[in-house]
């Protein structure tokens, strides 16, 4: 269910480092291959998910 | 080998296929011989009283796990017993000769055309229902067994053609691991009930049913919205510890449903959700989210044995702008064609439907269909705050000729005193390259931007994403998506006008957006 996306949308943000993720927008911008741009948004959805536990700062 | 489709309820399941065929009945058309009638009479008696046992059977069996399915169950066995409905199949047969096959179906066909027609919702639903009690009596007539998915012995796939309510309604929760439909999309009932009962699921796969046969093992990727047919131990290995690994994260994230969508750097990101239904399932998550970023109302149109009428499709709109109180609900004006067809509006065949009359272009072709959304969309606005999206827009004629059309029947409603929200917003989805090539331009006429990457890379790729020929060449990772995206959020940024970047199922590029500056996201 749609409800379910968006909590997973929530736990990502969460975790989410903006300044890092602008970095890797600007880097992607700059890749020349599909499979380049979809290897770094792999590696970096993963690492994402990876991030354990509930942050405490809000 | 392997099959693409549509990713509608994620998780990734490895499973055993079940080919669900529902019965197709052979009518006997040839009146009766002389002399036969009594006969044929009592045979109809005993297919009734057996379609009666196999009722009573599913509601018992219903009444403790899901007391709501067994109301419907209930209900159909009224239909059954329906006196009215009973002798007018007896004078057929009598009267008329007709063998009590036809008069079954002849007799269920005219009530529930009638019901179909009715304005009453309720009364126009138990269409279906007097439609699901006509299958069963002709397949107890045909001495053939139940074959339903309320009761299955061990863990299957589902692979079907299509499933209907009557499919889904008792479906074995437990023994029911994935679904594969050859039809179907985001919004249609069988994508509603598989994420509602989190099952994993691919829709709109060709050649499933040819190419998938009971017994075989396949996997089910609905991350991917791919089938992997006769795997290797390898790809067993490596998608049993995939599918382990996305159980575990959407157990883990459903604690995050009531958490405010803020970064670690603090900042907030605007988290809207995706409704491809009026239904309490679609809309459950309205309270957490800040708003409906893509309100789909192809439900409306294809779920349905008829075209939606002004007031239908009012009361559906009225009822999701109360679940999202005063947040934005950006609805989609109706985006019909291509590998979205319709049963109850015939529509010329084409030879590339995607390229053809779809979405705004089908709206402006059959102005009476749009004239008619367009009414009820306006009077609906007023109850909370719409705005609203044109799809599949090309330039900008097709976006004036559109405001056109609203600010018409907006006047028609000012004379005629009927109340409608006077700021709504009217903006556009980019699918078409030659509209994102001119955003400028495009800026000057709408209020906001909204983007669905599935279409837009399909178009820019030249590569139909359901042809597993020309797969390699559908990229959704192509640099090209990445500048059109970041050139639509710069420049609808420097309009001062919103934009808004609605996520389909299955994608992984669903957080990256925000970062070449799509102010909000919106939510599979």
């Amino acid at each position: 269910m749609s409800a379910a996306c968006l909590a997973g949308a929530k736990r990502v943000i969460r975790h989410l480092d903006l300044a890092e993720a602008t970095a890797l927008a600007e880097e992607i911008q700059n890749l020349k291959t599909a499979a380049e741009i979809k290897r770094r948004l792999t590696d970096f959805a993963e690492k994402c998910a990876s991030k354990k536990g509930e942050p405490d700062y809000v | 080998m392997e099959l693409f489709g549509k990713p509608v309820s994620r998780g990734i399941v490895i499973g055993t296929v079940l080919r669900y065929k529902p019965f197709c009945p052979q009518l006997q058309e040839e009146p009766l011989s002389a002399g036969t009638e009594a006969r044929m009479l009592e045979r109809y008696e005993q297919t009734r009283n057996k379609a009666g046992e196999e009722l009573d059977a599913l509601e018992k069996q219903l009444l403790d796990k899901a007391p709501d399915k067994a109301k419907i169950v209930a209900a159909h066995r009224d239909i059954l017993l329906d006196p009215a409905i009973d002798e007018e199949i007896r004078t057929m047969v009598t009267g008329q000769n007709l063998s009590p096959d036809s008069a079954i179906a002849r007799t269920y066909d005219t009530y529930a055309a009638l019901l179909s027609k009715s304005k009453n919702k309720l009364m126009q639903e138990r269409a279906s229902d007097l439609l699901d009690v006509k299958g069963r009596l002709l397949r107890c007539w045909a001495g053939e067994p139940e074959r339903n998915l309320s009761v299955l012995s061990e863990p299957v796939t589902v692979v079907a053609d299509d499933l209907y309510p009557s499919d889904t309604v008792a479906l074995d929760r437990t023994h029911v691991l994935g679904i594969v439909t050859q039809v179907g999309g985001a919004t249609c009932h069988t994508a509603i009930i598989a994420r509602s009962y989190e099952i994993p699921a691919v829709l709109g796969v060709e050649g499933a049913m040819e190419q998938l046969h009971d017994g075989q093992t396949i996997i089910l990727d609905a991350e991917a919205g791919k089938i992997l047919i006769q795997p290797s131990a390898q790809d067993l290995a490596e998608y049993r510890t995939k599918g382990e690994r996305v159980a575990a994260q959407l157990r883990e994230e459903r604690a995050y449903l009531d958490k405010e969508p803020i970064t670690q750097n603090g900042t907030r990101l605007e988290t809207c959700l995706n409704v491809a239904a009026a239904t309490a399932q679609e809309l459950a998550g309205a309270a957490y989210a800040d708003g409906c970023g893509l309100l789909r109302t192809e439900f409306l149109y294809l779920n349905s044995d008829h075209l939606p009428d002004e007031e239908e499709q009012y009361r559906a709109y009225k009822k999701v702008l109360t679940a999202f109180g005063s947040k934005p609900v950006i609805l989609r004006t109706v985006d019909i064609g291509g590998d979205k067809q319709l049963t109850n509006l015939e529509l010329p065949r084409e030879s590339n439907p995607f390229l053809g009359v779809r979405g705004l272009r089908l709206s402006l072709a059959r102005p009476e269909l749009f004239r008619t959304q367009v009414r009820a969309v306006l009077r609906a606005s007023v109850h909370g705050n719409l705005q609203v999206m044109l799809p599949m827009v090309g330039g900008l004629e097709e976006i004036r000729e559109a405001k056109a059309i609203f600010a018409q029947e907006a006047t028609a409603l000012d004379r005629a005193g009927i109340p409608w929200n006077h700021h709504i917003q009217i903006g556009i989805m980019v699918e078409v390259p030659s509209i994102a090539l001119i955003a400028d331009l495009a800026a000057d006429e709408v209020d906001f931007v909204s983007v669905g990457t599935n279409d837009l890379t399909q178009y820019l790729c030249a590569a139909d994403r359901m042809n597993p020929a020309v797969r390699p060449y559908y990229q959704e990772y192509h640099p090209a998506v990445f500048r059109i995206l970041g050139h639509l959020a710069r420049t609808f940024s420097a309009a001062g006008k919103k934009s808004v970047y609605a996520a389909s199922w299955g994608e992984i590029l669903w957080p990256s957006p925000r970062w070449w500056g799509w102010a909000s996201t919106s939510c599979p």
